[in-house]
């Protein structure tokens, strides 16, 4: 569905993507992980054929992206980080006005905004809602036409944790029905639960690209974390799971029966993120 | 890669349609219609007053600079309207294409001026033909420079500063050539002494008006469909 290689972008003199390579099949659903101004949506952008001079190839459904004519955005769906609607049309007449450009017919709108709980305030004006309320609103537009291809950027950013699971589910579902997803996010819970596989972008260079477990699972060695009371305080103790014998703390709780709580401790996709980039993700 | 539906044949200016459908939804929401409403009435009520021999002077420079140059004073607040609600974005990535954008916006303003201009035209007994001639070429054009203008400005005041030196262009000749006594030719090279000379009852002059305005027309139409193509583009984060 598409391949990228070699590709590398610069808004000035500067660089700012490169020699980003990798390969998307059909049906998968892709996350890019990164900070802000890491080059996630700017490579969404190079995608979607907002931004046309760029080095290397990104071809998409065979076509280089740069050379996509109107009728790519038939067959894509894009979600952009803010909302894009207009603000003195209803919800329902937002999303009318947007599905009657495409040549798909649309789906039904109604079922649309019941399943992100839009139904009841359907004929308020889009300016009229709230920021988690325009999120799902942005998110069922791009949806209508029913396309192949979606590029998601951030589409649980504002959300409440009931409605982000929402959202994620129908993302999952679009994926069931055989679609493909590029996701942008920031978010490490929505990367893990939603990616087939995660690329790590920062400063413009991909570092890393495989599935959660594997990324997880690189670094094999977990810890040990222990809790235990001092002075009336819980405390906590953490130790290589390989050193549990060499901690002394740890050796002379268990001798006294003092240990409250262990558990081994596995590595998160954020704690994998940092160690590979150096870098901490909100 | 196939959407999950069937895609519907292809039917010519069916977009193209459905964008000018809803401009003329957002002028009406946004209260351009009932302005022009009361406006027509306004002007009416202003041409009653003028005395029968002057009417079709006055009516002309009412019908050019507000009806038929409306799309150069609205067409600001309306881009940069739906540029704060960034729906530039959703557009420029979707399959409408930059020319559909402008002509999108142009059709309905123009539709508007031509409901005001002729009322305005009838009661100050004037040529109908020729000033609805002269309100859909001019219009069209106003309309199409105005975007020009909206598209490479980043404010409303920004917009209303690079605009003057466009009216101060299209009007003040005019004016000199509409309350002078001067007919030659050489004035209908300037699109709104063309708009002009439409509106008056000497048609020897209209097809020489008509090409003029034609020709501006087509002259400008690829400057403008340009300038949203890189407007677009700039949404990207591009620097042109």
């Amino acid at each position: 569905m598409i391949s990228v290689r070699d590709l590398s972008f610069s808004y000035t003199r500067a660089p700012f993507l490169h020699d980003i390579s990798f390969e998307v099949g059909d049906g998968e659903i892709l996350g890019f992980l990164g900070p802000s101004g890491a080059g996630k949506s700017t490579l969404q952008k190079i995608l979607i054929g907002m931004l046309k001079h760029y080095g290397g190839s990104a071809v998409v459904d065979g076509r280089e992206a740069r050379l996509q004519g109107g009728d790519y955005y038939e067959r894509i769906g894009i979600v952009f980080e803010f909302p894009t609607l207009y603000e003195k049309l209803t919800a329902r007449q937002n999303l009318r006005f947007f599905s009657s450009l495409y040549r798909t017919p649309p789906r039904d709108i109604d079922a649309m905004l019941e399943a992100v709980g839009l139904l009841p305030s359907a004929d308020q004006k889009a300016g009229e809602y709230s920021k988690g309320m325009k999120s799902r609103l942005n998110f069922i537009k791009a949806l209508l036409h029913n396309p192949a291809l979606l590029f998601l950027d951030e589409p649980t950013s504002g959300l409440d944790p009931t409605n982000a699971q929402v959202i994620k589910q129908m993302i999952l579902t679009e994926r069931a029905k055989g679609k493909t997803v590029l996701l942008t996010t920031h978010n490490m819970q929505d990367a893990t639960e939603l990616c087939d596989r995660v690329a790590f972008i920062v400063d413009g260079e991909l570092r890393a690209l495989d599935t959660p477990r594997n990324l997880i699972l690189r670094k094999a060695v977990s810890e040990v974390a222990y809790t235990y009371l001092e002075d009336g305080r819980e405390r906590e103790g953490v130790c290589d799971i390989r050193a549990t014998r060499d901690d002394a703390l740890l050796n002379r709780l268990i001798a006294e029966n003092r240990l409250q709580t262990i558990h081994s401790r596995e590595q998160t996709l954020g704690d994998v993120f940092m160690d590979i980039t150096g870098r901490v993700l909100s | 890669m196939k959407n999950a539906q069937a895609t519907a044949p292809r039917v010519p200016g069916r977009r193209l349609w459905r964008l000018a459908l809803g401009e003329l939804g957002f002028a009406a929401r946004y209260g351009i219609i009932p302005l022009y409403g009361l406006l027509t009435v306004v002007y009416l009520l202003m041409l009653s007053v003028t005395p029968p021999q002057s009417r079709g002077t006055a009516g002309g420079v009412i019908i050019l600079t507000d009806p038929a140059a409306m799309g150069l004073f609205f067409m600001g607040a309306m881009v940069l309207l739906e540029k704060s609600q960034q729906v530039h974005c959703a557009l420029a990535a979707s399959p409408v294409r930059p020319w559909e954008y402008a002509v999108g916006k142009a059709v309905p303003l123009t539709a508007v001026g031509l409901c005001v201009a002729l009322p305005l035209a009838a009661f100050a007994q004037m040529p109908l033909w020729g000033v609805a001639l002269a309100t859909v070429l001019g219009s069209f054009l106003f309309s199409m420079l105005g975007i020009l203008v909206a598209t490479n400005s980043d404010s409303l005041n920004r917009f209303l500063i690079y605009s003057i030196p466009v009216e101060i262009v299209a009007f003040v000749p005019a004016m000199f050539y509409w309350f002078g006594s001067s007919r030659s030719p050489l004035w209908l090279l300037h699109p709104c002494a063309a708009a002009l000379a439409l509106m008056t009852r000497d048609t020897g002059l209209w097809l020489w008006a008509t090409l003029s305005l034609l020709v501006w027309n087509i002259a400008v139409f690829p400057l403008c469909r340009r300038a949203v193509e890189r407007y677009f583009i700039r949404l990207g984060g591009v620097r042109l």
